[in-house]
């Protein structure tokens, strides 16, 4: 069954209102998928500088992943998170902040978040999050994973 | 003070320690991945040790936490529990089993890094005709940017300084605003970029 299951690219959707910040953070995930043994690594990238941007692609792309900044220009990422819990309540949502205010956390687990990067990005918070990921993947119910998983 | 004597044994034996006084401050700190291993006090104030531990394991920290109480902890998520009073030998000899954890740099492209600096740079400007008009809303809106942002371009500095003025400006008052900005400014532009 392993070899030869064609999995299909999964998709993260990358919020953040500085652009310089989302290609660090696409350069970095990308780099981290090719140097660390994790199992979900085939990912396509979208990207958004703003709220009303993040809910049209998030509508249309329906990422299973999504970095998710709490400050944008207009209006806070947490009621984008609970916006995108949702139209997919499995989508796995990372916050990130500047702020690492127990606040801000509290209402991130609450909303529904899977994790929370606290500004700067390092390596190894990022990897932290992705392997997370995959455990959080494979508990997911099968039917909600296998529509991922297609036969050549 | 037990506190301290015992960050003193673990600093002579060789570790960098890092104190914190509450739960709330413990997941903040631990959010940083700068740590091999956290020692929780199990109970604390603002938030115990117990809820700290289940709020990091929420978000995905794998890394080991180490309760110590005085009484039995029986809570799923800690890798090991200490019981107290505490003795460092013993400590010692648990901390062995947790090796130190490889620290993932952030990979950052030189273009990138130049491209950010470049931006940086506009900020200043912008800041400073802010400034000028005491335009003090959209002034810090963008310190509070640099401060997020900086730091993952290899400014450390600059966020520190956003950080700094960010703390300080409310207790700031209203006619010193100005040189205030100013010497942020000032700061700033002595961290030559590039």
């Amino acid at each position: 069954m392993q070899t030869k299951v064609k999995v299909r690219e999964q998709k993260i959707l990358l919020v953040d209102d500085l652009d310089y910040n989302r290609q660090l953070l696409r350069n970095n995930l990308t780099a981290l998928f090719s140097k660390e043994k994790l199992k979900y690594k085939a990912f396509s990238y979208f990207q958004a500088h703003n709220s009303s941007s993040a809910l049209l692609a998030f509508s249309q792309q329906l990422p299973e992943m999504v970095f998710l900044d709490i400050e944008l220009p207009d209006g806070s990422g947490l009621e984008l998170l609970k916006r995108f819990k949702e139209q997919k309540p499995d989508c796995f949502v990372v916050m990130v902040s500047g702020v690492s205010t127990l606040d801000n956390v509290k209402t991130s687990i609450a909303s529904g978040a899977a994790s929370f990067i606290v500004k700067p990005f390092t390596g190894d918070k990022i990897l932290a999050v992705l392997k997370q990921f995959d455990r959080y993947y494979d508990k997911l119910p099968k039917q909600v994973a296998e529509p991922l998983l297609q036969k050549p | 003070m037990l506190a301290q004597l015992f960050q003193l044994q673990a600093e002579t034996a060789g570790h960098q320690v890092v104190w914190v006084e509450n739960g709330d401050l413990a997941v903040q700190h631990a959010l940083s991945y700068q740590f091999d291993i956290i020692l929780m006090d199990v109970q604390m104030p603002v938030l115990d040790g117990v809820s700290a531990m289940q709020m990091l394991r929420t978000l995905g920290y794998d890394r080991p936490i180490i309760a110590m109480s005085a009484e039995q902890v029986t809570e799923p998520g800690f890798d090991l529990a200490l019981k107290k009073p505490l003795q460092w030998q013993n400590v010692q000899q648990q901390l062995v089993k947790f090796k130190a954890i490889p620290a993932i740099a952030l990979e950052l492209p030189s273009e990138l890094k130049h491209a950010y600096q470049a931006h940086a740079q506009q900020l200043f400007l912008q800041l400073g005709s802010l400034a000028e008009q005491q335009e003090w809303e959209e002034f810090m809106t963008i310190v509070h940017q640099l401060k997020g942002s900086a730091a993952s371009f290899d400014l450390a500095i600059i966020s520190e300084l956003a950080h700094q003025l960010q703390s300080e400006w409310h207790s700031i008052p209203a006619e010193q605003r100005k040189q205030r900005a100013a010497y942020f400014l000032e700061q700033c532009k002595a961290c030559k970029l590039k």
